[in-house]
This record gives structure tokens, sequence and C-alpha cells, in this order.
């Protein structure tokens, strides 16, 4: 049952010879357009209009936000850094100028007049939590820490005139 | 950002009332009276103003009835935010035995939401944070020059406030299509009646002579006035700003006042305490009583007869009255007094001089009715100049 190998081959070359058809050319190509054909989509019209809609809808949204109606949020967070800041200073000012002055009395009044303007500083601060946006309360606010910080300044600035070593004088001159 | 920038210039500038009087010229898209009543009065009829976020101009009725109109004008606004800031506003009005009550609210003023609200804060806490100011000398300036000051006054806020946030409103080239809105309150008062008046963050600005007896308590508020002087006047003002080109009679009190400039005052007495004044001329019959205040007096008039000041912990800082008799006389203890550059630390510890620090007399004086300067001074500074005082400190 050996077989030379090569023989083998030899036979079928000779016996099966097959030749293409002479149109196989245009078969082929008529074959390719069928399949690359898209296949029909019945309701194609409505992701059209699902698009369109999606688009209307973020351009009217956008259209219509309103420049003031952004998040309040990072304003009160900008007051109470602001708010921190100022009352972290008029504690400073406050500790240099009890250090400055021996007048009981000064430092009584100055006690009374920072308790009165924290007193209004609160008041202002619940219109605040009412009214977050209203520029006016905000810049009340911000005046009555100032006004704090300033005198406290302000005194001790009057204080060191007052004791500076000048020349001593009778009554009248 | 720079639209928001104009509308915001535009906003700011047209909500000032005496602005808005004169620019109301523009045509609106839409004009809407949030308020508009006349009320009849007699001598014995009282008004009462509780206003709060708001800004009027006072006028002097020509007729006897108080007539109050509040008109709010859009342009470029949607309807939206139109209706919204309309119903910011809660006023209402009425007349019940003989008092009229109007009472003027505005919540949440959403058109200065339209401020950088960062830029605002991040320049106050700049300018706080600033405490080395150059010192100049103190000058001089004319009655007529005070009078100027007051009447830019709003002008000035309002170019300190675009100063802050560093904006440059570009008024002549503003669009068509810019947006803009006005508001405006005028209140008609006669001069027969009463007022009372509750102010609290407002704005107003009285374009007459006020004579009327008022009882005025501000907090907070922007106040402007020509002339005020009825004896019975009690104001309470608390904060703010307080412009006066003339006060001719009444009690004042101050605390805490920002700016308080006073063109010309007379027959009044002023209660101050941590307030910065300005007079312009302090003419007759003028008291002060002080604590922890900065005086600056630039002129006196011919007959003022007497200016006496009774002071604690003030800085006062005097021009000489010119060519006029005078006398100046300075009481209490420990208090600096500055001239011509020298320093006098000045304590009264003589009895025999009844608490005499400081002397200027006059010699041709004797027998004559001259004008005083009595100042009683208790741990104050005091400085007096010709023309110019200088701050050494």
């Amino acid at each position: 049952m050996k077989r030379d190998i090569r023989e083998l081959f030899n036979n079928e070359e000779e016996q099966e010879v097959k030749q293409l058809p002479n149109n196989h050319r245009a078969e082929f190509l008529t074959q390719l357009k069928k399949q690359s054909k898209p296949k029909r989509k019945p309701y194609g019209w409505l992701s059209v209009a699902a698009i369109l809609l999606i688009a209307l809808t973020i351009g009217f949204s956008v259209f219509n936000t309103d420049i003031d109606k952004d998040d309040p949020e990072p304003i009160i967070a900008q007051i109470e850094a602001v708010e921190a800041e100022y009352l972290a200073n008029i504690e400073t000012e406050w500790q240099s100028f009890i250090a400055l002055t021996e007048d009981e009395k000064l430092v009584t009044r100055f006690r009374k007049k920072l308790d009165e303007l924290d007193m209004d500083y609160k008041e202002i601060s619940k219109q605040f939590k009412n009214d977050s946006n209203n520029i006016l309360v905000i810049e009340a606010l911000v005046d009555n820490l100032q006004t704090r910080l300033q005198i406290l300044k302000d005194i001790q600035k009057h204080i060191k005139i007052l004791n500076q070593k000048n020349e001593q004088h009778e009554n009248t001159f | 950002m720079k639209t928001l920038f104009k509308i915001l210039a535009l906003t700011l500038i047209t909500s000032a009332p005496i602005i808005a009087q004169n620019s109301l010229e523009a045509k609106m898209d839409e004009t809407h009276i949030i308020y508009d009543e006349s009320f009849t009065t007699d001598a014995n009829t009282t008004l009462v103003l509780d206003l709060s976020n708001t800004a009027a101009i006072i006028k002097k009725s020509k007729d006897s009835k108080v007539h109050i109109k509040y008109t709010k004008a859009f342009k470029n606004y949607k309807k939206k935010f139109v209706e919204s800031s309309l119903k910011s506003h809660t006023v209402s009005g009425k007349k019940e035995n003989n008092k009229i009550t109007f009472t003027s609210k505005s919540r949440n003023s959403r058109y200065y939401r339209e401020y950088q609200m960062e830029q605002v804060l991040i320049g106050r806490l700049a300018k706080m944070k600033d405490t080395t100011t150059t010192i100049k000398p103190i000058i001089r300036k004319s009655i007529d020059s005070v009078l100027t000051q007051i009447s830019l006054a709003e002008r000035s806020t309002l170019k300190d406030l675009l100063g802050t946030i560093k904006i440059k409103p570009r008024v002549q080239k503003w669009k068509k299509n810019d947006k803009m809105q006005i508001s405006k309150m005028i209140i008609f008062i006669p001069e027969h009646i009463q007022v009372r008046m509750t102010l609290g963050n407002a704005n107003l600005f009285f374009t007459d002579e006020f004579l009327n007896k008022t009882t005025m308590n501000s907090r907070n508020s922007r106040l402007k006035f020509k002339s005020i002087g009825n004896v019975l006047n009690v104001f309470d003002v608390d904060n703010g700003y307080f412009n006066v080109e003339e006060i001719t009679a009444g009690n004042y009190s101050f605390a805490n006042t920002r700016e308080l400039t006073i063109g010309r005052v007379s027959n009044s007495l002023i209660n101050s305490e941590f307030t910065k004044v300005e007079i312009g001329e302090v003419g007759s019959k003028v008291e002060v009583v002080d604590f922890n205040s900065k005086f600056t007096l630039h002129n006196f008039s011919k007959d003022f007869q007497i200016l006496d000041m009774n002071t604690e912990y003030s800085e006062i800082n005097l021009f000489f009255p010119e060519d006029l008799n005078f006398n100046l006389t300075t009481y209490g203890s420990h208090t600096k007094h500055f001239t011509d550059n020298k320093v006098f630390d000045l304590s009264n510890a003589n009895p025999r001089t009844d608490g005499i620090m400081f002397q200027l007399k006059n010699e041709d004086s004797y027998g004559k009715n001259v004008n005083n300067i009595k100042i009683n001074s208790i741990n104050g500074i005091i400085r007096y100049g010709k023309d110019l005082i200088e701050i050494n400190e």
C-alpha cells in the first residue's frame, strides 16, 4: 500500500483542473452590492426628533438661566471667611488696646460699644440668612466689622499720641 | 463678564435716586406703579415713615397733602425678572386718627447680585488691611468747598463703590440692548406736619428745606439734606452717612457715623461718639458733647457767639476764626495741644485756674461782646492752625 506522494499530486493535477465561469467577476460585484445595502429602519425620524428635542431643551434652559440664579452658598462662605478674618483682627486689636491703657472707664466704654455693635451684627446676620443676596445687608455686615476694627485702631493711635513725652507748660501762654 | 460689569454699572447708577430723577426720560420698556397715594393733612397730622432698603427723594409738598409715588421702570429685562423684582417690594400706606403711616421694605435686591461679590469683599478686605495710610496735613476749606463736597457726596460714594470693584462705567457707550431698571420713590411732605422716621439701610435725599418737626431714628442709612432746622428736631443716627448743607436748630445724635459733613450749623446740640465730623462753618450757639470722635472745624461765622464743646478722648482740628475777635479757652485735663509745630501737653493741676488749660485772649475784647470758643477736653488732642494743620503722629 505504499505510494509515492509525488505521484499522487501529479495525478490530481491531471484529472481536476476546474475553470472559473466567464461572468464570475460581474456575479461577485452583484453579490457585493446586495450585501452593502443598509437595512431600512422604520422609525428613523423619531431619533432625529429626539435629538432635536434634547438640543432644544438644553438650549432653552441655558437661555433661560438667569445670571442671578447662581448658588448662594459661595456668598455665604465668603462672608463667613471675611467674618472670621475680621473677628480675629478685632480680637488682636482688643488685646493690644487693653494692654495699652490703664483707664478702666475707657475700657468699659469700649467694651459696651463693641457689645452694642456685636448685637447689631447678630441682627444684621439674621437678615442676611433670610436675604443672603442683598448687597445692602452684606455691606452693613462688613461695615459693622470695619467699624469695630477701626475704633480700636483709632483709640490706640490716640493713646499713643497722648502718652508721647512733650514739653510741660503752665495753663496760660 | 464685561457685559455683567456693564449691567452692574448701569444698574448701580440708575438705582441712585438723584440720577434716576434725571434719567427717567430714557425710553423704558415698561413702567410699573408700585404705590401712588395722596393724603390730606392738617396742623395736627403726623406722618410716620418706616423705610427699609429703600431709596427715596423727599420734597416739600406744594399743597397741604402728603403725596407718595413709587414707580419702577425696566428695559430689556425678561418678564420673569420683572415680576420677581416687583414682588420683592412690600409697600403699604394708611391714614388713621390723623396719623399717616407709610411702610416700604424691599427684600432681596436682585439686581445687586450682578455685583461680583468676591471682588467687592476682597476689595474691602484689602482696604481693611491697608493700615499704612499716608498722613497729610489738613487744609482749611472754604464754606463753598464744603458745600460742593456735600453736593458730590452721592457721586463720590458711587465712585468709591465702583473703584472698589474695579470697574469703569462707560456711560456714553451703552448699547440699545443693555439692561436698565430705574426705581423712583418721591415723597412730598407739607411743611406744617410732624414727621417720624424709622430708617434702615435707606438712602434718602431731601432736595428742599426740611423744617418739619422731625424725630428720626436711622441705622446704616445714607442721608442727604439741603437744610434742616426745627427747634424740636430729635435725630438719632447710628452708622451710615449724613450730609447736610445747613442745620439751623435741633438736637442731633450720631454714633459710629462714617461720614458726617455739615456745611453750616447754628443753634444746635450735637451729641456724638465714634464719628468723623467735618463742619464748614460754625454759626451761633453751637454745643457739642462728644466721646472719641474726630472733628474738623474749618470756619466760623462773624457772630458765632459761642462754641461750647465738652469732649472726652476726642480729636479736634480747629482753624482759627478769620478776621474776628474771639477768645479761646480749653478746660479739662491731659490734653495734647498742637500749634505751629509745637506740642503742649496740658493738664490742669491748679484749682485757682478754674480748670483752664489753655487760653487765647483778645486784648481788645474787654467790655465788648466777643465770640468765645470753649473746649472742655479730657484725654483729648486739639490741633490749631491758620490755613493748614500738620498732623505729626
